[in-house]
């Protein structure tokens, strides 16, 4: 393997009856042959002769100064290659998006458990076991900051000494309409503060690479990422490289969902490659390790009060938002953006006052996840509202539906919403449901120690990256010298099924089938840059690029067969399987064969697309701009869960589920559907299970015995309903799917089982333990909501 | 990736025994907590000895008494389906169908589950804790929403992990244990433990003593048994609160019976106040009341735990209606 | 320490390989043996995602150790499909939409093949049972239990989803 060649790695489908390639059709995802068959590679397959593993000393301490590092033992362990420190970093050792403040390797002090110390390579991994076992830190304990509001306090532990703002990572401050003032124009208000959890993405493949200095000073790195040209970018900065000289591969994850959004395991796998002298490196974090330093959905503190006139329109919001970051930005200040964004929910909201803070703390990394702050923020606003129709007496959809935005509205960051939007459509659809219709009969058909509820959510989710960082993307396809089409993915497929859907754009426009097809997955080197694979973004702004490529490509395809034909032009011919035919005769050309008149340069098409931006100049600070607001486009939701409280036990199951969304026209109903249904088993986790327990910056849960993600057993029977509205911007009008369908479990589950049980629960996730307390001290009477 | 040891794979028993004596001898049937405490450093070892060629501790099958032999190798799976198991002590069928998930119920064997080591989880983390020989137990003042409420001795807080113990307990089956001096059987409620007498333990096995089989009494006449437990996920997850029942009833007495609780206690915590409530009695909605609440009047929940009141009260009031029903 | 000789049959083929006494099946299947079908989840037994077949019983390979194969036959995800035909579980994997990352595919799948090895016609309650242990943190479930269904004799019965 140590030959391997990543210049020709192309994927063809062996196990592929060819299948027709059409928009809008369930089209089997065409990596699902090479998965199903366990051929499929991924960044945690590669091996090779001569293999040096490398793994990690972990801080193990939250909060202390590196004051040594003793490894004289760990290097006399037989099969030791090296160990490294930062001493052996000849770069900035310093990673991160925005603000780049996290070290490869810890050079002053640990700022969380995770944090590396030192790289050891090693012949095995017995060898490197021992070796790590092995290795002293020389730590000064230091207090540490466990809790955002009070890392905000006057004489907390600073995290960074070097930040101006003390532990405040970003302050962010919107104020629209009259703000705080508007309180007095309600006739009713509602006040509540909710604490969300830290989530772990729990992906089946933890952080995984493998990486090569080639003789010829280029450093391979192939891993399980989302982001390979920003990695590209961040490696070479961090190891003082040339960034030409770096190539990121990226196979397809086993799963990343925001948590392979940067850098994991690639600094540490280039850093070890250029000392291994020249062998092959491979680092694979275990389960543990990946809970211990990989990413977390923010932990959140979100103070809401909520005002409205007495026939429901919504008056005033009032939001305060504590994200607890972790230790480094890594995207902490645009995931508190989004939230700040978001904080108001799909609805008009005239006067509106949003503060929040992204605040450095001891924990454990606060990160990119699917939904990327509107989780949180959707989980309080979509609970707020549930408790302001109780208080006016009104129906919670009715209530909704009277306050949706509806293109040409603002948001509540007074941002106008130009693009398409189906909130009222998703809402009518869900009022309309079976399960809403027939919700007091099932739920006055409760067994004994039994209690129902139902509860509604609805949602918005921006897509892309905002008006000041560029999201933009290139596409590439080739007539392969063999006729066949190759499409050249920029944006990496975690799992989402982008990848496939690339091949049915291109395919459909250029009137191939499945086994005409060939897709090169992204690689710093062969495909072009074309951001991250983040932010519900992927096919819409790749898609839209891809378009632009394969449309070139066909007319040019077309205008040489016409010549061939000495047609009297393109619009003669037409693309079929494999060929081209002159409509008036019949004739045909194989494009095996047409592709003999192609100059190599003319088989390529290239294809540029820029993301439409805000134009609304809605005078939030430059620095808010910069993290992303506001955006422009946004996919809708609503959603419905019918939950059963166990009286006895505290148990809420979840019966049914009940998802519409508007995310545009619908390219593949089956990848659709799949990321439905998937971003809602994670959204119940997140509800229902998923607790990381973390004591003084060290998390306890570091295993999925404890840490509880939901199984086929599970996750109930979903109902999926797309409200297709064209989005004029979009490739055949679709929008994102990716994000929206995580952020209504939550505060539909919340709300259901107040409906069930009078009672609010304010924290989640609702563990059986936590309702029981609630219940248990004010359960059997009624308590309003 | 596991600390290296040698692997051996006796073929008798005696032979196992004498491998066990040697230091750092741990023992491996099915392989599941072995292999996952090594790996977690909750323990070393220094050689593995494999007992899966000892085709005599396989198999289930009834006793000349009509009770039940059990195998401390027959696997969980093969508890849980088997038919006499299903028709006379259908308690332990139900506990063995709560183990973990089917892969590691096929893999899983009965010995391993009861001997099984506790899944706290300062004790499988990085801390030196009290029942590895340090001096502390993390829990009483950290994360205990999982830990017990009865039998602390206010040194350790663990809870007993197996869902097949309890019921073992309450059908008064017993352990035979072999070893060097030779075998005996142990009835199963003093096989355990608690920290008061040693925290470093968790049964009375000594070095070079194996589980090689469970014995069930035969059946009474009239006996009623159950399972029950709670749990945050369907699969593959530990119990915070179970009970095992088997209750002989007569006449619509109770004639005799045991009440045992898991998730309670480091031990399975035979609840003795609560079989007093009802042996002799009725079970009307009175006395069914009564036991529950009497079953969590000596609790000594922790910071973190208190809900494990009302539920230990909820799933015992439930069950003996259950049973009460038929 | 010494390794140990190992024999056993995978994919219907007899293997010999000398082995740690310490290493796991699932270290020797996929770092010896370069089954990388065979993947690595959590190492504790939880994630199902390196599920074997042993004597076609379905078995966590992480908490197998090698040496406790000896004699035994094993099925990877490799030895599933042959001569360019998908197995009919892989088959519907593919068709139902069963598959996103993949990486928990292979034990899924066998996991399921376990299943109706067993039981042709399992119940919805069934399939779930089986399946409960091997996670999956992409699909939510439903289009593995519609796959899975799918195979059933009489299809026509689905978990409603």
């Amino acid at each position: 393997m140590n030959d391997q060649n990543f210049d020709n790695k192309n994927t063809s489908f062996s196990y592929l009856e060819s299948r027709p390639l059409h928009i809008g059709a369930s089209v089997p995802r065409l990596d699902a042959y090479e998965k199903v068959t366990g051929k499929e590679k991924y960044a945690a397959d590669y091996y090779g002769e001569n293999l040096v593993w490398a793994g990690v000393k972990r801080a193990g301490v939250p909060h202390a100064v590196l004051r040594g590092i003793d490894f004289s033992s760990a290097v006399k362990v037989p099969g030791i290659v090296r160990v490294l420190t930062h001493e052996d970093i000849t770069g900035s050792n310093r990673q991160g998006v925005i603000r780049k403040d996290q070290p490869v390797l810890v050079n002053d002090k640990a700022r969380h458990c995770g944090d590396a110390i030192a790289l050891v390579l090693a012949d095995n991994k017995e060898s490197l076991k021992e070796a790590l076992d092995l290795i002293v830190c020389d730590f000064e304990p230091l207090p540490g900051v466990f809790d955002s509001e009070q890392g905000l306090r006057n004489g907390a532990a600073l995290v960074h000494e070097d930040n101006a703002d003390g532990n405040r990572l970003l302050k962010g401050e919107i104020k629209t309409g009259s703000g705080s003032d508007a309180y007095k124009e309600c006739d009713v208000i509602v006040e509540a503060c909710f604490q969300t959890q830290s989530q772990e993405h729990a992906y089946l493949e933890t952080e995984a690479g493998w990486a090569r200095l080639l003789a010829n000073g280029k450093l391979e790195i192939v891993c399980s990422t989302q982001t390979p040209f920003r990695d590209r970018m961040e490696v070479a900065e961090a190891l003082g490289l040339d960034p030409t000289l770096v190539r990121i591969i990226a196979p397809y994850p086993g799963g990343a969902f925001g948590g392979k959004d940067g850098v994991t395991v690639q600094t540490l796998l280039g850093l070890a490659a250029l000392h291994s002298g020249g062998r092959p490196v491979k680092m694979w974090w275990n389960r543990e390790e990946s809970f211990v330093s990989g990413t977390k959905r923010h932990a959140a503190l979100m103070y809401y009060q909520l005002g409205a006139k007495a026939d429901g329109t919504l008056h005033f919001l009032d939001v305060r938002l504590y994200f607890d970051t972790g230790p480094y930005d890594h995207l902490g200040g645009v995931v508190l953006t989004l939230a700040l964004e978001h904080a108001g929910g799909p609805y008009r909201i005239p006067n509106a006052q949003l503060t929040g803070w992204a605040v450095y703390t001891n924990n454990p990394i606060g990160g990119a996840f699917r939904g990327f702050g509107v989780t949180q923020v959707t989980a309080a606003v979509e609970q707020v509202m549930d408790m302001l129709a109780q208080k006016l007496g009104m129906d919670p959809v009715k209530l909704r539906l009277k306050n949706a935005t509806k293109r040409g509205d603002r948001s509540c960051v007074g941002k106008t919403m130009v693009c398409s939007n189906g909130l009222v459509e998703c809402l009518e659809t869900l009022s309309k449901h079976d399960l809403w219709k027939q919700a007091d009969d099932w739920k006055s058909s409760a067994g004994p120690f039994k209690r129902r509820g139902v509860g509604i959510a609805a949602a918005m989710q921006g897509s892309g990256y905002g008006p000041v960082v560029p999201d933009y993307a290139n596409a590439k396809v080739e007539l392969t010298s063999d006729g066949k089409i190759r499409v050249y993915c920029g944006v990496v497929d975690m799992g989402q099924g982008n990848a496939s859907t690339n091949l049915q754009i291109a395919g459909s426009i250029l009137g191939q089938e499945s086994g005409q097809m060939e897709l090169v997955l992204p690689d710093t080197d062969r495909t072009l840059p074309s951001g991250s694979a983040s932010a519900s973004r992927c096919t819409y702004t790749f898609g839209n690029a891809l378009i632009g490529a394969a449309e070139t490509l066909k007319q040019r395809i077309l205008q040489r067969a016409a010549d061939l034909f000495m047609a009297s032009g393109p619009h003669e011919m037409a693309l079929i399987p494999g060929s081209v035919r002159h409509l008036p005769t019949g004739r045909e050309v194989p494009l095996f064969r047409l592709v003999k008149f192609f100059q190599d340069s003319e088989r390529i098409a290239v294809h540029h697309f820029r993301a439409p931006v805000a134009a609304d100049n809605i005078g939030v600070s430059p620095e808010i701009k910069l993290h992303g607001l506001p955006h422009t486009l946004f996919s809708f939701g609503a959603c419905l869960a019918a939950v059963e409280v166990d009286e006895l036990t505290g148990a809420a199951e979840v019966k049914r589920f009940l998802a519409v969304s508007d995310c545009g026209k619908v390219l593949n109903p089956q990848i659709y559907q799949q990321q439905i249904h998937g971003g809602i088993a994670q959204g119940l986790g997140y509800a229902l299970s998923e607790k990381l327990e973390v004591e003084k910056g060290r998390i306890l849960t570091t295993g999925f015995s404890t840490y509880i993600i939901p199984t086929a057993s599970d996750v109930p029977e979903i109902d999926s309903i797309a409200v297709e509205i064209y989005e004029p911007t979009g490739p055949f009008g679709l929008k994102g799917v990716g994000e929206i369908a995580t952020n209504g479990p939550l505060p539909a589950v919340a709300n259901a089982v107040a409906d069930a049980l009078g009672i609010r629960v304010f924290e989640s996730p609702l563990t059986a333990e936590r309702i029981l307390e609630a219940f248990a001290s004010n359960g059997r009477q009624e308590s309003s909501i | 990736m596991l600390p290296n040891f040698k692997y051996v794979r006796p073929g008798s028993v005696e032979e196992a025994i004498d491998h066990l004596t040697s230091e750092g001898a741990r023992v491996h049937a099915g392989g599941t907590d072995l292999l996952g405490c090594l790996r977690d450093n909750v323990f070393g070892a220094l050689k593995v000895v494999s007992i899966n060629a000892l085709d005599d501790l396989r198999g289930i099958r009834q006793t000349p008494d009509r009770g039940v032999r059990i195998g401390a190798l027959a696997t969980i799976t093969q508890v849980e389906n088997h038919e006499l198991i299903n028709e006379r002590y259908k308690g332990l069928a139900m506990g063995a169908s709560e183990v973990a998930s089917p892969q590691l119920r096929n893999q899983g064997t009965i010995g391993g589950n009861i001997c099984q080591k506790p899944r706290c989880w300062y004790y499988r983390g990085e801390f030196h804790c009290i029942r590895k020989g340090g001096n502390l137990c993390y829990a009483f003042g950290g994360e205990n929403q999982f830990h017990c409420i009865f039998g602390s001795d206010k040194k350790c807080c663990i809870v007993h992990p197996s869902d097949i113990a309890p019921a073992l307990v309450a059908f008064d089956a017993r352990v035979r244990v072999s070893g060097h001096k030779g075998d005996r059987l142990v009835p199963i409620e003093k096989f355990y433990v608690l920290p008061g007498e040693d925290v470093e333990r968790e049964t009375v096995l000594e070095a070079g003593e194996i589980v090689t089989e469970i014995i069930l009494p035969p059946i009474i006449e009239g006996t009623r048994s159950s399972y029950r437990k709670v749990r945050a996920r369907r699969s593959w997850d530990f119990a915070l609160a179970g009970v095992a029942l088997a209750l002989v009833l007569k006449g619509g007495k109770v004639e005799s019976g045991r009440v045992v609780l898991s998730g309670a206690a480091p031990v399975p915590w035979r609840s003795h106040t609560v079989e007093k409530v009802i042996i002799g009695q009725k079970l009307d909605s009175k006395t069914i009341t009564r036991a529950a609440e009497t079953a969590v009047h000596n609790a000594e929940p922790l910071a973190k735990n208190s809900y494990k009141i009302p539920l230990f009260k909820a799933i015992i009031e439930e069950e003996l209606t259950k049973i009460a029903i038929g | 320490m010494k390794k140990q000789l190992l024999s056993m049959n995978v994919n219907d083929e007899t293997i010999e390989v000398a082995v740690e006494a310490s290493a796991s099946l699932l270290e020797v299947l996929r770092d010896e043996l370069g089954y990388i079908g065979v993947k690595e989840g959590c190492s504790e037994g939880a994630c199902g995602a390196c599920t074997v077949l042993m004597d076609g019983r379905p078995v966590r390979s992480c908490l197998t150790l090698a040496l406790e194969a000896e004699g035994s036959s094993i099925t990877t995800i490799e030895g599933l499909a042959s001569g360019g035909q998908l197995h009919p579980i892989q088959q519907a994997f593919v068709d139902r939409g069963a598959v996103q990352c993949g990486f928990c595919t292979p034990g899924m799948i066998l996991s399921a093949k376990a299943l109706l090895d067993h039981n042709p016609n399992p119940s919805d309650e069934e399939i779930k049972d089986a399946l409960a242990g091997n996670f999956c943190r992409c699909t939510g479930y439903a289009k593995i239990l519609d796959a899975v269904c799918s195979l059933r004799p009489a299809s026509s019965s689905k978990p409603g989803r």
